[in-house]
Formats: structure tokens, sequence, C-alpha cells
């Protein structure tokens, strides 16, 4: 606002607008000398603050372009700590919503590891007991005649002498 | 008087010859006996001790056939152990985890059900595929036991005419070792040898290696077509279930 005043110093001209105002007593010409009274009686204020910049109030606009300079720092510094502290949450969602379908895919296969892990428990104890049955094939397999044949040798001709 | 002594001297060289006569034949015929005497009792000898060793072999034989049998009861009580503690030990690790994924959130009732539904099809698939290897192993078994106590019997008895034989060559040698002795041992030798040749080819002929193998073979194929068939369908059961599932992450 007051920046705003100090920079329309050359509008000061229009404020005897105020002296349509004044015709409201139209009879009475001579009157006329009370209205102006009145209006010189604002520019009178106002130039006592423009056209005078005292000192002091250099040092308000210094003051004022300190503060607003803090204060658009201060928003960097926190505008730079969001995007260095949140950064992940604003990047994700973008990544989320640009590979929808994947991620559709990408679960689905999950689903079906989880079942076929599920499926897997049996079946693979079903190929297990395959070779289980199948123990000890081998030495039932084997030839029991070297017990007989151990019969035959005990009387050998060979040895009939 | 001269004449007295004539027929003194006549007499006792008559006498004597008399002797000399009677004597000389006993002479030769102990002999012959002492011969004939030594192979018997060589054949006595070889016949107690290789019959006593036969005897002991048979023995050994027949607690080999007993072991046997006993070894195949053995495995299969182990065999039948195993099988038992794997299937339990699976079916609890599947419904566990049926359990975990029922516990998921964000499970729809259609899901729910779906997930029922693959359990229930899974263990009735699991029970029939038991079933059939089960049925598969039991003819094996039973084919298995036929057959090796066939075989026993057959090579007993296989046996049990070499045993015969090997007496029945010993008895004959313990005979003509009296009225041949030259050639006693020879005629045992081929005896022997005859009896001896008939059990090895007994034992040939009966040997059932190839047999079981092909018992084996026939309880493996249909152990392999039962795991087939289930694997087949727990892969329909899964399909099924994981896109009733979806794009749900439960």
């Amino acid at each position: 606002m007051e920046l705003n005043d100090f920079n329309n110093q050359p509008q000061r001209p229009i404020q005897p607008q105020p002296q349509p105002q004044a015709p409201t007593p139209p009879p009475v010409p001579p009157t006329p000398p009370v209205t102006p009274l009145a209006a010189p009686m604002q520019p009178v204020e106002q130039p006592m603050q423009s056209q005078m910049p005292t000192p002091t109030k250099k040092k308000s606009n210094t003051k004022l372009y300190v503060i607003i300079g803090v204060i658009i720092v201060v928003i960097a510094v926190a505008v730079a700590a969001y995007f260095v502290f949140f950064n992940k949450p604003a990047v994700k969602p973008a990544s989320t919503g640009k590979n929808e379908t994947s991620q559709t895919a990408s679960t689905t296969n999950t689903n079906n590891a989880t079942v076929s892990s599920i499926a897997s428990v049996l079946t693979n104890n079903a190929s297990g007991e395959s070779s289980t049955v199948n123990t000890n094939d081998s030495s039932l397999a084997s030839d029991v005649s070297s017990a007989v044949s151990s019969v035959g040798s005990s009387v050998d001709e060979t040895t009939l002498k | 008087m001269k004449q007295l002594l004539s027929k003194i001297v006549a007499t006792i060289a008559l006498g004597s010859a008399l002797i000399i006569y009677t004597v000389s034949p006993v002479f030769a015929v102990t002999s012959t006996s002492s011969s004939t005497s030594a192979m018997c009792v060589h054949v006595a000898t070889l016949q107690s001790t290789k019959e006593a060793a036969m005897d002991v072999r048979i023995t050994t034989m027949q607690s080999n056939f007993a072991a046997r049998l006993a070894k195949i009861a053995s495995d299969e009580a182990a065999i039948d152990a195993k099988v038992a503690a794997d299937r339990a030990n699976a079916a609890q690790q599947f419904e566990s985890k049926i359990q975990t994924l029922e516990s998921k959130t964000g499970l729809t009732d259609s899901q729910k059900q779906a997930i029922v539904s693959f359990s229930t099809s899974m263990q009735q698939a699991e029970k029939t595929r038991e079933a059939a290897v089960d049925s598969a192993r039991a003819t094996y078994r039973s084919a298995l036991s036929s057959t090796v106590t066939t075989h026993q019997q057959t090579l007993t008895s296989a046996v049990s005419t070499y045993k015969a034989a090997v007496e029945s060559a010993f008895t004959t040698a313990s005979t003509s070792c009296i009225s041949e002795p030259s050639t006693t041992m020879s005629a045992l030798q081929a005896a022997v040898k005859t009896a001896h040749d008939t059990l090895n080819s007994a034992i040939t002929t009966a040997a059932i290696k190839t047999e079981i193998q092909q018992l084996a073979a026939t309880r493996d194929a249909a152990v392999t077509a039962a795991n087939n068939s289930f694997i087949s369908s727990a892969k329909a059961f899964t399909a099924t279930l994981t896109a009733a599932l979806g794009s749900t992450n439960p």
C-alpha cells in the first residue's frame, strides 16, 4: 500500500474530484468557498508525506526490502528442502501412473508364483516319491545264485583225488 | 625099516607141499584185500568230509534265502515309513500355505472361494495319485515276493537234486572200490561233475535278475504316469486360481 502511494505521486491533482459533490446547494453561489476549504485540506496532508521524504522514510523502505528478501530466501530454502527431502513421493506417483499395465502384470506374475509355490509342495513330493519307491531295487535284482554256487563248489570234482 | 623110513619122508614131503599150496593163495588174497581196503577207506573219507561241507553250504544257502526275504520286508517297511512321512509333511506344508494365502487382506469372496476350490482339487488329485502309486507298488511287491519265493524253491530243489546225486556217487564209489578199485575215483569224479553241471544249469536258468528289473520297470512306469497326471492337474488348478486372483495383490 505504501509503495503504491509512493509511486502515485503525480496523481495528486485528481483529488479535487469531491468538488462536484458541492453543487447540492445551487441557489446560493457565494457559498462555494466553503467547499474549497475542505478540498485543500486533503492535499495538504499528502504532500507532507510524499514531497518531503525524510531519512526515516528511506530506512523504512530498506527494511521493507530486507524483509521481502528474507521472505524470498526462506521460501526458496523451503522449496529446496521440499524437493530434497520429499523428492521420492514426488517421483514415484509419476512412475506408477506411467506404467500401470506393467504393475498389474507384475502382480499377476506374483500371484502365479505364489500359487505355483503352493502347488509345488505336492508336485515335488510326488517327484521325490518316484525315487523313494526305487530304494534298494538294485540289491533286490542282484543275483542270489552265489549262495547256490557255493553249495555246488562244496563238492567239486576237481578236488576228488 | 627102509620102506617105513621112505613112507615117512614121502608123507612129510607131501604134507609140506600141501601146506605150501594151501598157504600160498592166502598170501596172495591178503595183498589184494589191502589195496581194495585203502581205496574204500579213501572214498569213505572223501564222502564224509565232502558231504559235511556240502551240508554246511546248504545251511548257509537257506540262511541266505531267509535273510533275503527278511531284507525285502525290511526295505519295504522303510520305504513305507518314508513315503508316509513325506506325504504327511507335504500335506502339512500345503495346508499351511493355503491358510497363509487365505489370511491375506483384500480378498473378495469369490477369490476366497477360488482358494478353497484350489485346495480341495489339489488334495483330491493328490489322493488319486497316491492311490495309483500305492497300487503300482503293491502289484510290484506281490510279484516280487512270488518271483523270489519261486526262485528260492527252484534253487532249493536243484540243490537237493545235486546233493542226492553226490551222495549217490559216493555210495557207488564205496561199492566199486571193492570190485573195481582202479576205476573208482574216475567214476566218482565223473558222477560229481555231472551233478555239478546240472546244478549250474539250474542256477543259470532260474536267474531272476531280468525278471525283477522288468517288474520294477512296470511299477516305475505306473508311478510316473500317476505323477504326470497329477502334475498336469496341478498346473490347471494353479492357472485357475491365478486367474481368479487376477491383478490383486494378496
